[in-house]
């Protein structure tokens, strides 16, 4: 066996080991997900990587049709956070993702706002729990909370930085000449930034705008904090899934983490060609 | 087409006219006959109450009771255009159903039977499990005024009070008169049990909707085994049966620890806010008839011998517990316990509710579920057992709500004895009973068990308080953060102690030392005194 034979077998070895123990929570998640509530809980020979006895039950549960076994019932059903969820995570990366890239290529390509990327970072500096008194305030003010757009709008100023940061990156890694040419080409400024610049940065759009968005969907304790009742989002109401007849309600965690990870996962495989491109842009510089 | 129906605009405005004339005559007529319908299941002389199952009168009021006042109290403010159109509660999602959900069959839910003898509508906002204080203290910090009524922790009422988030419900008390400490009927200990649950420095601020006194819970397959109770009694000496000491509980845990198999010897809770509930059990009980945890003075007395003693029992503890047991909360452990994963453990009231319970078709354990006092030490005048009592809702009035005296009727007529009782013995919820009358209610006591009532009559009379002091987050916390880390094994039962102490000092002086003491001279008045002879 030569030595880059070898060196291959380590390599994979070494990939197939470190993906399977990053993969074993969520084929754990799917594989309870469709386990009945007496294999929840299961321990020692009982317990089992997979179903004995498979079963749409956790799914049926959460949306509000009670399964043979699972007696207690849901005073409210999965539908309503997973629109709650979809709205406020979509329409906050909306949010940040347009005033981060605008402000990035402005800082980008004009230097204006010298102080903004230290502004900016400031949201991040202090630990959300130390804001979101003040934010909580200003919300109840504005009329905000338990809305999905109070949720959203938060979310956007939150995710900013991050959108920001990333998209200037970017910007500073594209080549001017490009644009420039295209001006001497008599494009205006605007038809530039439009036509030229932004489709080029499709991929960097892309991966931020992914990023973003798994930030938003995956929160938890600002939607804690500024919802009550109708626009309460998954990870909020996965907490409330437990009950006194059989404590954790596992299999319905599951069944609705496994529901949750879809759509983080179709925006992956959808813009998989972009994310690739986006995840190496710039990596090669003239 | 000679024979089809000619509509001109004459003729259906007069049949709309006809419509709606005879809709509106009949509206009344329909109405009448429904309350005459709801009224011909009531008892004679009874002006309210559940109708339709076996026993419904038992649950009924005559106008001068507290429900019967509630009621008409409500009904009076509605008429006069003072009470509000709905009244907006926030409670642990867990404990909806057993408002909304009807029961027995044939009943109305809670909810219906008070808007239907009121017309007010009652709009419950679940809270997630554990977030209860969270939930108020957003809307008392940020004047949401998004609840008329807050369901939390009863020793937040401290807290509450102080920050000026609920009201004082003194003259609602006066005026409608609960009868809370009726010797038949209500709260355990009478006067003094009503001051414990409900009042905070002399004045009423909240309304029990609870009965959290945690109560041990054994396995009888286990207990009753011959063979179990043979190899027992052969290595320690004695017969096997629930502990009445420390000594013997920890002793009776480890011989049926077998995580191998899937059993753990016992499974009180030692997680992060409930943790410190069994670390009390084994502090308050190092004294007779009481180890309190400050004296008159309020100079906390943590930091000695008996405080040492009991963390260092408390730490060994884990040794017959889940490996996973600092992370494990409540539905962990009925999980657990309901998949028949441990011996014994100590815990709401309610767990034989739910877990022994033939309609949860998922419990391993229905039908060989026991209850037995909490255990405790001997000193020389006898067996002193003591359990606390924790979380246990109680219900309080917003200082935001518009309508804070129809809000209190609600929690009147909630919180009295008939409705309680028929509301606790639902298995749809957490509301646990508390009551001389819920104890002997049969409905309860078929839900919850004959031998599990008695002995929770008998836990809670063994019953010491938390701390519901000002400051009562604070003080928690701190001896709660110094307990975990002592589990953690990052500092020794001392060390854990010494910095409870200090802290405990630090909240003392920016509580205020005066207020203090009188929380605690309130609070220690409701201790009790029972020692139990020897051989109980």
């Amino acid at each position: 066996m030569n030595r880059s034979l070898s060196f291959d077998i380590f390599r994979y070895a070494a990939i197939l080991t470190f993906l399977a123990i990053s993969l074993i929570p969520t084929v754990w998640m799917i594989s309870m997900a469709f386990k009945p509530i007496a294999e929840w809980q299961a321990s020692g020979a009982d317990l089992t990587w997979w179903p004995n006895n498979p079963t749409l039950d956790n799914f049926r549960f959460i949306f509000g049709e009670s399964g043979s076994e699972l007696i207690v019932a849901l005073e409210r059903t999965a539908g309503r956070p997973i629109l709650a969820s979809l709205l406020a995570a979509s329409f906050g990366t909306l949010i940040a993702m347009g005033a981060g890239t605008a402000a990035a290529y402005g800082l980008s390509r004009f230097g204006y706002g010298g102080n903004l990327p230290l502004a900016l970072i400031q949201l991040r500096l202090f630990p959300p729990m130390a804001v979101m008194i003040p934010v909580m305030i200003m919300w109840a003010f504005l009329g905000l909370i338990d809305t999905w757009y109070g949720l959203a709008l938060i979310y956007g100023i939150v995710t900013l930085p991050f959108a920001f940061w990333l998209m200037k990156t970017f910007f500073d890694d594209m080549p001017r000449e490009i644009e420039d040419a295209a001006l001497v080409e008599g494009c205006s400024r605007w038809r530039v930034f439009l036509r030229i610049t932004l489709p080029m940065m499709r991929p960097a759009l892309a991966s931020s705008a992914l990023f973003v968005f798994i930030l938003n969907w995956s929160d938890y304790l600002i939607a804690l904090l500024l919802t009550t009742r109708d626009w309460v989002t998954i990870p909020v109401y996965m907490a409330s899934l437990s009950s006194s007849m059989t404590g954790q309600l596992y299999g319905a965690k599951a069944a609705l983490g496994l529901i949750a990870a879809v759509p983080p996962v179709i925006m992956g495989i959808a813009i998989q060609k972009q994310l690739v491109r986006g995840l190496t842009f710039g990596a090669l510089k003239e | 087409m000679k024979n089809s129906p000619h509509f001109t605009r004459r003729r259906f405005l007069s049949a709309a006219a006809r419509t709606t004339a005879l809709v509106a005559l009949s509206s009344p007529l329909v109405l009448r006959a429904d309350r005459a319908r709801a009224s011909a299941g009531l008892a004679q002389g009874m002006v309210g109450g559940p109708t339709g199952f076996a026993g419904a009168e038992r649950y009924q009021y005559g106008a001068d009771t507290p429900e019967g006042r509630a009621v008409e109290a409500a009904k009076a403010l509605k008429a006069a255009g003072k009470a509000p159109e709905r009244i907006v509660l926030g409670l642990s999602d867990g404990s909806i159903g057993q408002i909304t959900q009807p029961f027995p069959e044939g009943a109305p839910s809670v909810k219906d039977l008070w808007e239907q003898e009121t017309g007010i509508t009652l709009d419950i906002v679940g809270v997630p499990n554990g977030q209860e204080f969270t939930k108020v203290m957003q809307d008392v910090s940020t004047k949401g005024g998004g609840f008329d009524i807050y369901a939390v922790e009863w020793n937040r009422l401290g807290d509450l009070a102080e920050t000026g988030g609920i009201v004082a419900l003194d003259d609602y008390v006066a005026t409608h008169r609960p009868e809370w400490d009726d010797p038949e009927r209500g709260y355990v200990n009478g006067e003094a049990g009503v001051s414990l649950l409900n009042g905070y420095r002399g004045s009423v601020y909240g309304v029990s909707l609870d009965g959290d006194f945690q109560t041990w819970n054994h396995r009888t397959d286990l207990f009753n085994n011959p063979e179990e109770q043979k190899a027992f009694a052969d290595q320690h000496g004695y017969e096997l049966a629930p502990p009445s000491t420390w000594e013997q509980h920890d002793q009776i845990a480890a011989f049926f620890h077998r995580p191998d198999e899937g059993l753990f010897g016992s499974t009180d809770l030692r997680n992060q806010g409930w943790g410190y509930t069994n670390w009390y059990q084994r502090f308050v009980s190092m004294a007779s008839p009481n180890q309190f945890l400050f004296d008159d003075e309020g100079t906390a007395l943590i930091n000695g011998e008996a405080g040492w003693a009991a963390t260092e029992e408390y730490i060994k503890s884990l040794a017959h517990h889940s490996p996973d047991a600092i992370s494990w909360s409540w539905p962990e452990q009925y999980g657990n316990f309901g998949n028949g994963g441990a011996a014994m453990t100590c815990a709401f009231s309610n767990l034989p509710k739910f877990l022994d319970n033939p309609a949860n078709e998922g419990s391993k354990v229905t039908g060989k579920v026991g209850s037995h006092l909490p255990p405790g030490r001997m000193h020389d005048d006898g067996l002193v057992r003591r359990t606390v009592l924790w979380l246990n809702l109680t219900a309080c009035v917003s200082s935001q709500s518009e309508h804070p005296e129809a809000a209190y009727l609600l929690l009147q007529w909630l919180g009295s004895s008939r409705i309680y009782s028929w509301m606790t013995a639902n298995p749809g919820g957490y509301f646990d009973p508390f009551q001389l009358a819920n104890f002997a209610d049969p409905l309860v006591r078929e839900t919850y068990h004959d031998y599990h009532m008695d002995v929770v009559r008998e836990s809670v009379r063994r019953t010491v308080p938390t701390i519901n002091y000002p400051g009562a987050t604070a003080f928690h916390n701190a001896l709660d953060e110094n307990l975990v880390a002592a589990l953690t094994g990052s500092m020794t039962a001392q060390e854990a102690m010494a910095n409870t102490e200090r802290q405990w000092k630090r909240i003392t002086r920016r509580v205020g030392e005066d207020k203090l003491v009188d929380a605690i001279k309130a609070n220690k008045s409701a201790w009790p005194d029972l020692v139990d002879p020897a051989a109980t």
